[in-house]
């Protein structure tokens, strides 16, 4: 059973922060991916694209700023 | 409205040495328009030492070094691992893009408006990227034009590395010349294993409010200040600093000299070693054990070279300095980072053997600390000296007078052993004027056109009387 992780409750800023290599997240254009790399700094996670609105993307790897990222949850 | 006049008449840079006299003018030490210049002319074109590459062994691994004034990160890549440097500033508004002196990280990322950079130094994130209408389509990331400055040459030299802004530069082998297998000797392990140094960190570092060339262009090659700085340390026994010394070696034919280059600017004291081989151990450690790891490491070495001479400088052969500023010896790496005309800051870097045993390292370390800096017993009376001499030199009278570098002039000569140097007795200061000859050559060149060893034909020797050849001039 996944986890969802509230990265948009009052301590969101710390639990993306915080979200860890291998969970799943969806972004605010319906993008999907895994985070391949966290550098802790509450500003970006690097994803590995499993599913994007542009088909070309798919298994691209991107670094993707907070507001991008709609929900965060364990695979 | 009154101009301020910052030296007195119109004086090109030319005419702040008189290379007939031997004299040089306190304003090279003391004004800040020089200074600026120094940044521009000297500190934009030479190679200069960022670091080590045992500082970042794994990838991601970063320090945050200097390369002037300014603050530079040396990265290893996270993915092809190739070390690489890149200005500590971000393109988008300054600021420093990282504020730690050392880590390991995925990108950096700015703390100011998020312009992040991945290990590369490419821009691969900024703040609210995604927006229509702002970034989306004035700034796609990945764009090699935004990325992070990076330095327009690099060089790994037997793990020591080095890098340059100008890319014009020649390569740092060339730029080193006949001082190349010098360093190549003083970065082995004590059993001359190439490239067999770590180094301890974090480094040591000083601010000295003094200017660099105080330490950076005289406290190499200068023994006369040895016989009376350190005068006290002697009296008080210490200079038996690493343990009882009652152990003679056999003598090693060798000569010393003091040396320099002066279309390269390198130069020191300088050993001659005139047999084949490596000399005999002789103890001298006080902590148990370590005398014997290095009476193996040498009958190694021995081995190694028992065919070759040894190169000059090598087996404490003495220091001596790569231009603008670092010096360099058997135990040591020490340089200078120019902060302001009158704040100099110098970093203190101790070698061991990367595969030497901990209570070997831990002896070398202690030594190093008992030796160097404000608590070790023999720098703090050169730093009394560096503190003091820019205070009592930027005065409107005392910037009037000369500072004297006669010592030695036109006795100087140049020795097939060491191409190109001048050789001169130890206790001249051939390797200060030296330094003067190629500072001049920087400040006066357009490009590295103009510079030995690009232009082959340069004779950038300023001063009088070396084996009868006359002086370069305007």
């Amino acid at each position: 059973m996944s986890e969802t992780y509230n990265i948009k409750g009052q301590d969101g800023i710390q639990v993306f922060t915080d979200l860890p290599e291998g969970a799943q997240v969806t972004l605010t254009n319906g993008a999907v991916g895994t985070i391949i790399g966290n550098p802790r700094d509450g500003a970006f996670l690097e994803v590995a694209y499993s599913e994007h609105p542009d088909s070309s993307l798919v298994g691209a790897e991107e670094f993707v700023f907070f507001n991008q990222v709609e929900s965060a949850a364990s695979k | 409205m009154a101009n301020i006049v910052r030296a007195i008449g119109d004086r090109s840079i030319r005419a702040y040495i008189d290379p007939e006299r031997g004299t040089v003018s306190r304003e090279l030490y003391v004004n800040d328009d020089i200074f600026a210049q120094e940044l521009e002319q000297i500190y934009q074109r030479c190679w200069l030492l960022l670091g080590h590459e045992s500082q970042i062994p794994n990838p991601g691994d970063f320090v945050v070094t200097r390369m002037g004034t300014e603050e530079v990160l040396m990265v290893r890549d996270r993915k092809d691992h190739k070390i690489r440097a890149f200005l500590n500033s971000c393109r988008h508004r300054g600021m420093k893009v990282c504020r730690y002196d050392e880590g390991n990280t995925l990108v950096f990322t700015c703390p100011y408006h998020a312009w992040t950079y991945d290990t590369k130094g490419k821009l691969v994130g900024v703040g609210f990227g995604n927006y229509a209408n702002a970034y989306t389509d004035t700034l796609p990331t990945g764009s090699e034009e935004w990325g992070l400055v990076e330095v327009g040459q690099i060089c790994n030299f037997y793990g020591s590395i080095w890098a340059t802004w100008d890319p014009k530069a020649p390569s740092f082998q060339d730029y080193l010349g006949p001082f190349a297998e010098s360093l190549r000797h003083c970065l082995q392990s004590s059993d001359g294993e190439d490239a067999g140094l770590e180094f301890f960190t974090p480094f040591q570092r000083h601010r000295i409010p003094t200017n660099w060339k105080v330490p950076g262009f005289t406290s190499v090659t200068d023994l006369t200040h040895t016989a009376m700085t350190h005068r006290s340390a002697q009296a008080a026994g210490l200079h038996e600093d690493r343990g009882t010394g009652k152990e003679t070696a056999k003598p090693f034919p060798q000569e010393k000299y003091a040396i320099g280059d002066h279309n390269l600017g390198h130069g020191g004291m300088c050993t001659f070693y005139d047999q084949l081989g490596v000399p005999d151990y002789a103890n001298e450690w006080f902590e148990p054990g370590v005398d014997d790891y290095f009476r193996a490491q040498t009958e190694r070495k021995k081995l190694l070279i028992a065919d070759r001479i040894m190169p000059p400088h090598g087996w404490g052969g003495g220091h001596f300095a790569i231009f603008p500023a670092v010096m360099v010896d058997s135990w040591r790496i020490r340089y200078y980072h120019p902060h302001e005309t009158g704040i100099t800051e110098r970093w203190s870097l101790f070698g061991v053997d990367k595969n030497a045993p901990d209570h070997v390292k831990n002896a070398v370390r202690h030594y190093a600390e008992r030796f160097n800096g404000p608590v070790g017993f023999f720098e703090s009376d050169d730093m009394e000296n560096w503190n003091y001499v820019f205070p009592a030199s930027q005065g409107a009278t005392a910037r009037k007078y000369d500072y004297f570098y006669r010592n030695g002039l036109g006795h100087g000569k140049y020795d097939d052993r060491l191409p190109g140097v001048v050789v001169n007795g130890s206790y001249t200061e051939e390797a200060h004027r030296a330094r003067f000859s190629r500072w001049l050559a920087f400040m006066e060149a357009k490009s590295w056109d103009d510079l030995y060893p690009l232009n082959k034909s340069a004779n950038h020797n300023i001063w009088p009387g070396v084996d009868g050849q006359a002086s370069a001039k305007a």
